[in-house]
Parts: structure tokens; C-alpha cells; sequence
């Protein structure tokens, strides 16, 4: 059934059916009776997918690999990368808190970019990757957990409470981590299930 | 450019027309009595409304609920300094933010920590309790309910996310260092436990009850 | 491949007839090639990523290694290290070494302070210690132990280090020298036991180590500036630890430096007056003394050995007496012996003496050294000690200390002493010496002790009393005599004198010619007036000298 739209859209919010209309070039459908989003326009080129994958790829790599934030109090100073936070929880034996923490934080969104990028730098070249279909349904199901802009604030909340005792100093990580999120967010954009799909799908005609 | 709305007379549903609707994809497609269903594009396992909705999301939810009272008795975070030892809950972790002058951000976790895993908690009770009732009664309303809760799910976590620098950072030996309390447990399990019941929960139940005419 | 992107065919209106001949536009070709701009963003964003990493690493410094026996209070990713409290740099981790004596700590310096890693830069941990210099580190309760440096001075570069258990008594910084200082025992001192100048405290001991050999100790200390100035050629060192009480001829001394160098021990110096002060280089050598009073003897240049022989008993003499001249020390006794005469086929006591001549020198001529430039030091302490002698100067033993019973030399002119003579040819030459007067008189008065304890006076006692009655009786009887004189008598007294007189004046007539009776008589009268002379010059003799009825006049020299 791939290469051939059906005339008919349900509503996976409260299932009611529509009739198929083509797609907008902005803006979005909703459906009649619960005014969820049925279709959205048409994306930009996989090239700006691809283009932001890499850019949080790379943003990535440097909030993780750098210390977030130091703090200096009574001559004596601590810093601590993202990983550092999640593991601070860990060895204060809240291993399920400390294993969340680094699930939504950065397992998620790694997984979530390079899954990305996985599927969609084939499809650039014209070419499927391997199991490309249970990686996009992975990388919708992740997206979902990736909670970067609450950490953000999360992040912020500690930093207020921190200064006002201690002199602290944002790292290099926490600045990338604030463009991370805005470019997690440009991609999931960018990048929704329809419009991976049609990309999908449209690879293999 | 505006919406396009299909006008049926009687309110043709997917059940009703035997059409399923792929959650990972998308994708509408024709039912096929079989017990298993897979979608042809995706090959995700189809399902006409998730199975079991209302039991998982209830036992969630009540498990949320039971966790939520400890969550804000106990305390969350314990800041032992040369002098005393200070245990704070949200509430007086609320508090203390307010007394040293930043509002905004006492404001900022009283909402996400307070009130966003209470209302979840309530406004899913709300929904559970209408789909078990049928009501039929304020449909629009309670779907938007509904995507509230999912959206606003994961801001409670930023509470964690605070502990867990603060936890990580605070550890110069005599001088300060903070020990995360179980509240903090409790406060992550309610989080998860919340979101999990928004997903589990099949938002087409809201819609399945008869509507009056 | 169709409907999924660019227009919609299914959008258009229905096509004016006239429109079919225009031409339609053709697509833009993009004027950077195949490269669509949105690869800007990644490019930037990859830049920026290399530019803060090569930062970064840049910016990192160099990790070292210093080797502990422990890693107590110290924590990987936690422990720093400072320099005058000031970080510069972490330990990144703590493993055990392969040979299981040591712990390795890896630690990272920051890129600005790596000039400080030099082959003698020491490390050490600061934590709360008790130790002779006081508690220290205290302040560590509080923040967390940290590794302190002290930069070295030399030239090459290292990264490995062995650190210092203890920390060290000074650092390379601290301004000061060191110097050495050799005793024969450590005393009461230790690591850090203070130097004191004028009871300020102006040092420390850093160290000690046994000789080779093992006949005393050598001592470095650290002389802190501006303190190191006053250590100069003339400087003297000794022991100021605890109480320092002698007892000697001059009586009980008590003297203390300071509370703590009662508990610890110290060191103190002070230059020797009158002594040169040309500068010192550091690590000179010094002796250090037991006391004060040793050490602040001036270095005698000239020292003049003599023996001498007292009469009498010499206890309380030691080794190290003084020997005085009118109150003024000017020498020492080196030792007292005892020797067989074998021709006298008797004991000797001979007393070694050394004797300063110069002291004696110095204060008879006002000083001035010119005469010893001019003749030479042996000559002119010769012919000094010679003249002394001939003028009367003696030895004699006496009692410096009734309480201790200590004896010490004294010298003085004694203006009749029996002329005598050093034989300079014997060595050691022969002071000559006079007895002490109270032996004499202990002597003396013992033998009256003896002579009175052999008079009966009991029996004197008892002859006297009867003697004493007998002549009271005799008084009375001669008291009646008397009155019967008076009364009978008296008239024919009277005659016999008027008859007395009368012979008289015969005999004055006799005599008053130059009759052989009369000089006889003038002969008798000339002898007789010679007799009371010399019972008067003896007379006179005795009340001068009242002991010699006991003893014989003087010059009774052995």
C-alpha cells in the first residue's frame, strides 16, 4: 500500500474520519470535532534536517563533554559536566533517580539525533538504511522522552539557589546545551512523523 | 491558509468504518479481522484503541496519587553545613526561595513541582472518572484537558533536574554538603508515573461515549 | 514521484486559453551550486566546536605525578592544589603503585603555573597537625585538605615528585640562611625547637644528623631575615633550652629563655663584645655551647700553663674553677692531681692552672696591645708575670662559696711574702702560693682546743676556791695588822723612815761623784731602759699582731 495516499484520514485523537485533502503549504489541518492536528505542511529540504542533526550532534558532543557550571565557595571550587549531575545522583545510591536523570537528558537525545541522522543521510543519498523503519519508529518514541529545555530550567532553579551562597561560573556546556535544546526543537519541527515517513516512503518509489 | 473540514452528517469514527489509525505513523488503513495487526508502512503493532487503556492508566494513577503525599512530606533535599543541617521539602524549598528574594523562581518550581503533578493527578482522575461515567458532557473540553496533561507532563521534572546539580555540586566536605532526601524519589516517581499514565491513556475513550443530540 | 512537494497541480484554476503560449518560468538554479545555504548552520556550529576545543586544550595544563605513603584526606576530582591559598590545580586520580610502598597521585597543574614544576619544588598535604611549631592547618576542618606547594629554585623541569610527609620547616621563599652548628649532644632541641636574639624569636631548627663517627652532633638551623644579619664571625650559639641553674663559686644562678624553649628546647645567640663583626657567608659552621657562660668566654689567644702547690686540704676545688685577680676572673683551673715526691718520699698535690695573661695585660695597660706588637706575646707575658711576682703576687686557695663549700685561686700581692722566683725552664712553671690564714688559724685554734682540754679544771677549780678562802682570811688578818700599824706601829714607822731618809742622803752624797757605783748604776739604768723598749716594740708588736702569740711572727715561709 506504500506510494499511494488513502482518501481517508482518521483522527488519532478521537478517531473520526476525514476526508484526505491535500496537503498545506502552511499552516496545518485539524480535525473537525477535536481540533487536533491532522496533517502539517510540507517541510523543508533533508538537507536542513541533516543540517540540524549535525549542528546537535556537535552541540552535543560539547555540553556533555565540558563542565556546566563551576562553583566557588570558602576557597574551594566544584565543577560538574551533565553526566557529572546524573552520577552525583548514582552515588548517592539513588540509582533509579540518577538513571533517569542521564535517560532524558542524554541518552534520549543522543539516541534521538543520531537515529536521525542514521535514516535521514541515506535518504539524502537516495538509499534506505538498514532497518530504517523500526529506527524511525525508535526516534518518535525517544523524542518523547528527551526533556532538554526542562533541564534548562531545571538548571536555572540551581543556579539561582547556588549564587546565593556561593560565586558561580556557567560553563562552556550550558551555553550548548541551551542552543542543543533550540536546535532539538527546530528539528523535531522539521522532522515530524509524516514528514519522515513521506520521506521514507518517498525514497523507495 | 485556514482549515479544511470535512462536514459528515453522522460522525463517521474509524470504528464505525472499520478504519485503523497507525499511532507511530499515521497512517489510516483498512481493518482486517485478525487478532494481530501490524501496519504496512511502519510495521508497528496496530491497535484499534490501546489495550487495556483504562486499567494501566488507573493502577498509574493511583500509584502517582499514593506517591504524591510522600513526595511533598518528606524531604527532598538535606543541607548539612558546619553549623546545622537543614532538610527542606518542595514546599520549603519553595520557601526558602521566596525568603532570599528570588520570587520568580519560587513561583517558577511552587508550579512545576506543586501544582503541575497535582493537577495532572486530578485532571487524569477527571478524565478516568468521565470515560467510566460515559459522560458524554463537555467532550472538546475534556480532550483539550487531555493534551494539556501531556504537554505540561515533563515540566515537573525540573525540580530533579535542580536537585541533581545542586546534589552534585554542594559536596565541600565540613563546609556544606547536600544529601538528596527520599522525597526526591517519591517526587521522581510521581513524575514518571504521571507521564506514563498520559500515554498509556487511549485519548479516542473521551470521544467513544454516545453524544446528545 | 508525484504530489510531494513544489505546487500542486490540483490547485490551479482552470487555464485561460490565452495563457497557454506564454512561456512558464524554469527554476532557479541556486548561485552556490549544489550547496544549499542551510549548511552554513553546521559548518558554524562545528567551527565554533573546534575553536573551543583546541581552546580548551590549550588552555590545559600539565599533569603531574607526586608520590605519597597514603592518600589520607585526599579525593580524586575533589583534592586541590594551592600555592600561597591560591588553586592551581586538582588531583585527577589515586591509584596504588605497582611496588605497593607508595600511592600515586596524578594530578593537573593549570597552564599558568606549570613554571612552578622544578626538580626541587616540594608537595605536601595540609591537614590539621599537631607538631612542635604548634597546630597547623586547621582551617582545613572546614574546606577539605588540600596539597600545598613550595616552589623550588632550580632550573630543570620535572613531573615527577615525591611529596613531603611533614611539611617543611621552611620554605624555598622564606628569607633567611641557614647555618650549622655543631654540639656534642642535641640537648633538649628538636625539629622546629627556636632560634632566639634577644629572647625574639629568629629562627627554627630544620635539622640534625649524627656525625659520621658518631662524636657529636651537627645541627642546621634557619636564621629568619632580618635576623640572619646579626650573625656575624663574633657570633657565639648556645643551648638556651629549659632552666639552666649552676652552682659555683659564684653562687646559685637561675636562668631561662622563654616559656617555650623551657617545653621544646632553643638555641640562642649574641654576638661576643668586643669581637669582630665581619659577615658570614651561609651554612658556616659554629659551635654550639651548652650555656652562657661558656660560650661568652672570649677566645683566649694567649693561655699560660702553671702549676701550684697549696698547703691544706683541696676540697672544693674542681676542674674550671676560676682563678681571679682582685675579683677579676683571669684564669681557670684545668685539674687537680695528686703526685708522689719520690725524693721527698711525700704526696703533692699540684693544681694545673691555665692563666690568661693577656686579661691581666689588658687591664693593667689601659688595652693597648702595642708592647706584645712590639716584643712579642711571650717576652712581654714574661716579664709581666715576673714583675707580678717580684711585687708580691701569690696564689691562695679560698672559700668562694660557704654554702657549696667551692674553692677557687685568688691572686694577690702580698707585700711580705718571701721573695721568690719562676723557674720558666720547668713546664709547667711553679706559681708560688701562700697558705690561707683560716687554715692556720683552724690549725691553731684546734691545738688550743687540745692544750685547754689537757688543763685540770676541776682541780684548778677546787685548789682555787680553797685558795680564795685562805686569802680571804689572810686580807682580814692583814686588815687588823693594819689598823694595829696604824695605831702602834705607825710612830715607829715613822721613825724608820725619818732614819731611811737620812740614809738616803748619804747615799746621794755617796753617789754624786762619779763613783764606780754610780756608773755601775747608770750602766744598770742604760740596760734597764733598753729592756722596756723592746718590751714596748714588743708591746707594740702584739697589738698589731695578736695571733702571733699563737703562731710565731710572719715570714715563716715553707
Amino acid at each position: 500500500m506504500q506510494g499511494v495516499m488513502p482518501p481517508v484520514i482518521l483522527c488519532p485523537a478521537c478517531d473520526l474520519a476525514h476526508r484526505r485533502t491535500a496537503t498545506p503549504s502552511s499552516g496545518r489541518t485539524r480535525c473537525a470535532r477535536c481540533r487536533a492536528p491532522l496533517q502539517r505542511p510540507e517541510s523543508a529540504a533533508i538537507e536542513t534536517a541533516i543540517a540540524l542533526g549535525l549542528c546537535a550532534l556537535v552541540l552535543f558532543w560539547l555540553g556533555n563533554a565540558y563542565p556546566l557550571v563551576a562553583m566557588h565557595v570558602g576557597g574551594s571550587s566544584r565543577a560538574t559536566t551533565l553526566m557529572g549531575a546524573a552520577r552525583g545522583l548514582y552515588d548517592q545510591n539513588y540509582k533509579t533517580l540518577g538513571a533517569l536523570v542521564f535517560l532524558t537528558t542524554v541518552i534520549a537525545p543522543l539516541l534521538q539525533v543520531t537515529a536521525l541522522l542514521y535514516v535521514l543521510i541515506p535518504l539524502w543519498r537516495k538509499r534506505t538504511a538498514f532497518g530504517q523503519n523500526a529506527v524511525i519508529r525508535l526516534l518518535t518514541r525517544v523524542r518523547l522522552w528527551s526533556f532538554m529545555e526542562v533541564f534548562m530550567l531545571g538548571a536555572l532553579v540551581a543556579l539561582v539557589r547556588l549564587s546565593k551562597f556561593a560565586h558561580v561560573v556557567p560553563g562552556i556546556a550550558l551555553w550548548c546545551c541551551g542552543l542543543l535544546m533550540l536546535c532539538l526543537s527546530a528539528l523535531a519541527s522539521v522532522t515530524s512523523p509524516e514528514q519522515l515517513w513521506r520521506w521514507a516512503v518517498g525514497s523507495q518509489e | 491558509m485556514g482549515r479544511r473540514e470535512s462536514r459528515v452528517s453522522l460522525p463517521a469514527t474509524g470504528r464505525g468504518l472499520g478504519l485503523l489509525v497507525c499511532l507511530d505513523c499515521r497512517l489510516t488503513v483498512r481493518g482486517v479481522k485478525l487478532p494481530r495487526l501490524q501496519c504496512p508502512r511502519c510495521h508497528a503493532r496496530l491497535h484499534e484503541r490501546k489495550p487495556h487503556s483504562l486499567a494501566i492508566t488507573t493502577v498509574l494513577l493511583i500509584s502517582a496519587a499514593v506517591l504524591y503525599v510522600p513526595a511533598n512530606l518528606l524531604p527532598v533535599m538535606d543541607t548539612r553545613t558546619f553549623f546545622d543541617d537543614e532538610s527542606d521539602t518542595i514546599m520549603s524549598g519553595v520557601l526558602v526561595l521566596l525568603q532570599s528574594g528570588s520570587w520568580p523562581i519560587a513561583l517558577l518550581v511552587f508550579i512545576a513541582s506543586i501544582v503541575v503533578p497535582l493537577l495532572k493527578i486530578l485532571a487524569l482522575g477527571v478524565l478516568l472518572y468521565s470515560v467510566w461515567r460515559r459522560s458524554p458532557r463537555g467532550r472538546l473540553q475534556r480532550s483539550q484537558l487531555y493534551r494539556m496533561v501531556e504537554f505540561i507532563g515533563r515540566w515537573s521534572m525540573l525540580d530533579i533536574y535542580a536537585i541533581s546539580l545542586l546534589a552534585t555540586l554542594v559536596q565541600v566536605q565540613t563546609f556544606a554538603s547536600i544529601i538528596v532526601g527520599w522525597g526526591a524519589w517519591a517526587f521522581g516517581a510521581v513524575v514518571v508515573l504521571t507521564l506514563l499514565a498520559a500515554r498509556t491513556f487511549d485519548e479516542r475513550l473521551l470521544w467513544d461515549a454516545p453524544r446528545h443530540d | 514521484m508525484s504530489g510531494f512537494c513544489g505546487m500542486r497541480r490540483g490547485m490551479t484554476e482552470p487555464s485561460n486559453p490565452g495563457l497557454d503560449d506564454l512561456p512558464s518560468a524554469v527554476p532557479a538554479r541556486s548561485r552556490w551550486g549544489r550547496l544549499s545555504l542551510i549548511w552554513v548552520l553546521p559548518a558554524v556550529v562545528i567551527l565554533a566546536g573546534a575553536f573551543v576545543v583546541i581552546h580548551e586544550k590549550l588552555a590545559q595544563g600539565i599533569s603531574i605525578e607526586i608520590r605519597f605513603h597514603n592518600a589520607e584526606d585526599l579525593d580524586a576530582n575533589k583534592t586541590k592544589i594551592r600555592y600561597k591559598d591560591v588553586e592551581i590545580g586538582e588531583v585527577t586520580d589515586i591509584h596504588v603503585a605497582k611496588d605497593r610502598k607508595e600511592v600515586i597521585v596524578t594530578a593537573m597543574i593549570h597552564r599558568d603555573s606549570t613554571e612552578y614544576l622544578v626538580d626541587d619544588t616540594r608537595f605536601w598535604v595540609v591537614r590539621p597537625r599537631v607538631s612542635a611549631a604548634g597546630v597547623t592547618g586547621l582551617g582545613t576542618l572546614v574546606s577539605g585538605a588540600y596539597i600545598s606547594i613550595d616552589v623550588g629554585r632550580s632550573a630543570t623541569r620535572s613531573r615527577y615528585f615525591v611529596g613531603l610527609e611533614v611539611p617543611p620547616i621552611v620554605t624555598a621563599d622564606l628569607p633567611g640562611r641557614q647555618f650549622v652548628l655543631h654540639a656534642d649532644d642535641l640537648g633538649s632541641l628538636s625539629i622546629g625547637s627556636l632560634v632566639f636574639y634577644r629572647h625574639i624569636v629568629a629562627g627554627q631548627v630544620v635539622g640534625y644528623d649524627l656525625d659520621p663517627g658518631g662524636a657529636g652532633v651537627t645541627i642546621k638551623i634557619f636564621a629568619n631575615a632580618p635576623f640572619d644579619r646579626f650573625i656575624t664571625s663574633g657570633t657565639r650559639f648556645w643551648q638556651a633550652s629549659g632552666i639552666d641553674m649552676s652552682l659555683s663559686s659564684d653562687g646559685v644562678k637561675l636562668r631561662t629563655e622563654s616559656l617555650t624553649s623551657i617545653l621544646q628546647g632553643g638555641v640562642t645567640f649574641r654576638a661576643l663584645p668586643g669581637s669582630a663583626t665581619t659577615a658570614v657567608a651561609a651554612d658556616t659552621r659554629f659551635t654550639l655551647y651548652s650555656d652562657e657562660d661558656r660560650a661568652m668566654r672570649p677566645t683566649e689567644t694567649e693561655i699560660r700553663t702553671f702549676v701550684m702547690y697549696f698547703k691544706g686540704s683541696l676540697r672544693g676545688l674542681s676542674a674550671g674553677a676560676p682563678v681571679e685577680l682582685h675579683g677579676i676572673g683571669v684564669g681557670e683551673v684545668r685539674s687537680v692531681d695528686v703526685e708522689y715526691d719520690r725524693d721527698a718520699a711525700s704526696l703533692r698535690f699540684p693544681v694545673v692552672v691555665d692563666l690568661y695573661p693577656q686579661r691581666i695585660r689588658g687591664r693593667k695597660a689601659g688595652g693597648t696591645r702595642l708592647s706584645a706588637a712590639q716584643e712579642g706575646p711571650e717576652t712581654v707575658s714574661r716579664t709581666l708575670i715576673d714583675s707580678l711576682v717580684a711585687h708580691g703576687l701569690r696564689a691562695e686557695l679560698k672559700s668562694g662559696n660557704l654554702l657549696t663549700g667551692q674553692k677557687y685561686v685568688d691572686l694577690d700581692v702580698h707585700a711580705d711574702a718571701p721573695a721568690e722566683k719562676i723557674w720558666w725552664k720547668e713546664q709547667p712553671a711553679v706559681f708560688p702560693t701562700v697558705s690561707n690564714g683560716l687554715d692556720e688559724i683552724q690549725d691553731s685554734v684546734a691545738g688550743i682546743a687540745r692544750k685547754l682540754n689537757k688543763v685540770p679544771f676541776d682541780r684548778i677549780s677546787v685548789r682555787l676556791l680553797s685558795t680564795m678562802t685562805g686569802l680571804e682570811q689572810t686580807l682580814k688578818s692583814t686588815d687588823q695588822l693594819m689598823r694595829h700599824v696604824d695605831g702602834s706601829l705607825a710612830p715607829q714607822i715613822e721613825a724608820t723612815l725619818a732614819e731611811a731618809q737620812a740614809a738616803m742622803k748619804n747615799a746621794k752624797d755617796l753617789l754624786a761623784q762619779d763613783a764606780p757605783l754610780q756608773s755601775d748604776l747608770g750602766a744598770m739604768l742604760l740596760q734597764l731602759s733598753r729592756a722596756a723598749r723592746s718590751v714596748s716594740a714588743l708591746v707594740d708588736y702584739l697589738e698589731r699582731h695578736p695571733e702571733s702569740l699563737l703562731r710565731g711572727k710572719r715570714g715563716d715561709a715553707p
